[in-house]
């Protein structure tokens, strides 16, 4: 079933190729200017512009998760598969949106304004783990938001102080990666940004069957 | 524990009297606000002039006494420690004296420079100490002669005050007594968001709209107590810190903490229909708690403090609750407690009676 | 005076930082910065004015609602 959802969420995304075109094109507009305008940048710098640019990017790709069904097709699907499913097969398939799209961010990043030790195998796996906990959280929020009336908006606000400590950790976590600090020194700092996933991942499947009505 | 009961606003109302009665009431004890010099040499005479806080020094005159106390750092024995008397005292008026000692010409430790603390005693306020204060060089090292010469004073008799004081503190002084009014706040916000995180669980599970009518009750309450927390802790740090506001951590997750029930409240605006508004504002308020706890009891494990238990330990730690504190500290807590559940409770009778007349108007 | 040495001493940066803080004797400063406690305990109570005007309201709206009845 789950297989099934994601290749309606793919289809969706290839019959509207232009909303991915558009997020591609605000990731060069954006990265262009910090190369354009912040010149020489410290690591402390480059590390918050990757973050920022990358959390806005989780906002525009997620709220659109809830937005393009609309109700009668919201009935259909709710009465072929559960709700947890359907959330499921959304939550992956915006896991390989933003991991795609953090790669990418990475790419020009590295082509403007590069830095040390940022293409490394610990800097993708923070990211694969930022990437899982963003997905849990903005397809939450945007399930929750789309109820709403300005859910754009909505879900900017509601999602912002909720991914706060996954983006501080994640912050934390990559800028000691910048400073070039192997991967073994600092395992244990993964730890809390699991749990934090763990812990998302938890509550959406306990909260999703229960706030789910029609 | 119904809204309709009086007894425990009674106990609440009463528990605050007694809070604010004995914590503005109460004496600091007193306390040493500054010594000069601070460095001083082995050897010499040093007279030195004590400057302090709420002493009694005239009254008590005669039973003054002023000690050097050393404790070397890398010894094995812990309870090692030296003390020194002063030979002379001349009290200045009541919160300054001077005291003069004739220093040994050796110090009873092994490095060249060691920390001295200053303790004042005397039988009307007790002892005070300003711990580590002193820088005592000396020009070469003789741990044996050091030992000797330090070791030969007689052993102090420290007096205890028989009334109950607050601590003095360095920079708090009498702001220790925010700790009552400031850090409840907190504690009651707490309350209040976990009960409303309960009455949200209990909304999913049964969709009966009074237990959204009270969670919503509670949440905003504990908003409410995390603004006068946030305002308060403002002014208290402006005095203490000599800033409005840190990047501190505590700081900073009681702004996000603010933060997501604002947004909750928001979400609640934003959604029209009501049975909708109750089912996802609940789910909404049980991930954005469960969001908010490992901010709480992760996050500032991982960074340093200003606030007290900083680094590892989220807690008040035996140095910064003294038993007068916590005495009333606890009564204060549950007293803020008591009338934030009693503020609760208004709200939600008068949202309650709001929605039977609209009930009633639709039928 | 050697600073390494004395660092090495107390282990502890910030104790130095804050001993170092001049003791200013303003409005809020003096006599032991009891106003601050005064000010604290004052915001509280704006607070609950505020609470009591919101409650006020809310009655009111309930009383309209009935009165049009």
């Amino acid at each position: 079933m789950i297989r099934l959802l994601l290749r309606k969420e793919l289809l969706f995304e290839w019959r509207s190729l232009f909303q991915l075109g558009g997020l591609i094109s605000f990731l060069i507009g954006v990265s262009y200017l910090v190369y354009f305008f912040a010149g020489e940048l410290s690591a402390r710098v480059w590390n918050l512009m990757y973050w920022i640019i990358f959390l806005f990017l989780t906002f525009f790709a997620a709220s659109r998760s809830y937005e393009e069904d609309n109700t009668r097709y919201r009935i259909l699907t709710y009465q072929l598969s559960s709700p947890v499913q359907l959330f499921i097969a959304k939550a992956i398939y915006l896991l390989g949106i933003l991991f795609m799209f953090g790669v990418i961010l990475m790419l020009i990043f590295n082509a403007w304004i590069p830095r040390a030790h940022s293409f490394s195998l610990s800097w993708f796996f923070i990211l694969a783990i930022v990437c899982l906990g963003f997905s849990l959280l903005t397809a939450f929020t945007s399930f929750i938001a789309s109820h709403g009336q300005v859910k754009q908006i909505l879900m900017v606000i509601i999602s912002l102080p909720l991914c706060f400590p996954l983006i501080g950790m994640a912050f934390s976590l990559s800028l000691d990666v910048l400073n070039g600090e192997s991967a073994g020194s600092i395992i244990t700092k993964f730890y809390p940004l699991l749990a934090i996933d763990l812990i998302a991942l938890a509550l959406v499947t306990f909260l999703l069957p229960l706030s789910w009505k029609n | 524990m119904t809204e309709k009961h009086y007894w425990w606003k009674i106990v609440g109302v009463v528990l605050m009297l007694i809070v604010i009665n004995r914590g503005l009431l109460t004496p600091l004890k007193h306390g040493i606000m500054d010594v000069s010099p601070d460095r001083i040499e082995a050897g010499k005479q040093v007279v030195f002039k004590i400057n302090s806080y709420n002493a009694n020094y005239k009254q008590a005159e005669k039973e003054i006494q002023v000690y050097l106390k050393h404790v070397p750092e890398d010894s094995k024995n812990k309870q090692e420690e030296f003390i020194l008397k002063a030979n002379a005292i001349e009290v200045i008026n009541e919160n300054q004296l001077q005291a003069s000692f004739q220093l040994p010409s050796h110090l009873p430790d092994s490095r060249k420079v060691a920390l001295f603390t200053l303790i004042v005693d005397n039988a009307l306020d007790g002892a005070t100490a300003i711990p580590s204060k002193i820088i005592m060089l000396q020009d070469s090292v003789d741990l044996a002669d050091g030992i000797r010469q330090w070791s030969s004073s007689d052993k102090p008799h420290f007096h205890s005050p028989n009334k109950m004081y607050f601590p003095y503190r360095n920079i708090l002084v009498e702001t220790i007594r925010n700790t009552f009014f400031h850090v409840s706040l907190w504690f009651s916000m707490f309350l209040m968001f976990g009960m409303s995180v309960y009455y949200s669980v209990k909304y999913l599970k049964s969709n009966d709209p009074d237990a959204d009518l009270r969670s919503f009750a509670l949440v905003r309450t504990g908003l409410f107590f995390g603004i006068m927390g946030c305002l308060t802790g403002s002014l208290w740090a402006r005095f203490t810190w000599e800033t409005w506001w840190t990047t501190d951590i505590k700081l900073n997750m009681a702004a996000l903490t603010i933060l997501i029930y604002m947004s909750y409240l928001v979400l609640r605006a934003a959604i029209e229909d009501k049975d909708r508004k109750a089912r996802i504002s609940a789910a909404y308020n049980i991930f954005a708690l469960v969001a908010v706890i490992p901010l709480i009891f992760i996050l500032p494990r991982l960074t340093d403090s200003l606030h007290p238990g900083n680094g590892g330990n989220p807690a008040f730690g035996s140095d910064d609750m003294d038993n007068s504190l916590r005495i009333i500290f606890y009564p204060a807590v549950l007293a803020f407690m008591l009338v934030g559940l009693w503020m609760a409770s208004l709200l939600y009778r008068s949202d309650k009676l709001l929605y039977i007349i609209e009930e009633k108007e639709n039928n | 005076m050697n600073l390494i040495d004395l660092f090495l001493l107390t282990h502890n940066g910030l104790f130095l930082v804050v001993n170092s803080i001049v003791e200013s004797t303003d409005f809020m400063r003096e006599t032991g910065k009891i106003h601050v406690v005064y000010g604290v305990i004052t915001i509280i109570f704006i607070g609950i004015t505020l609470f009591l005007v919101y409650l006020e309201r809310k009655i009111s709206q309930i009383e309209k609602k009935i009165n049009n009845d």
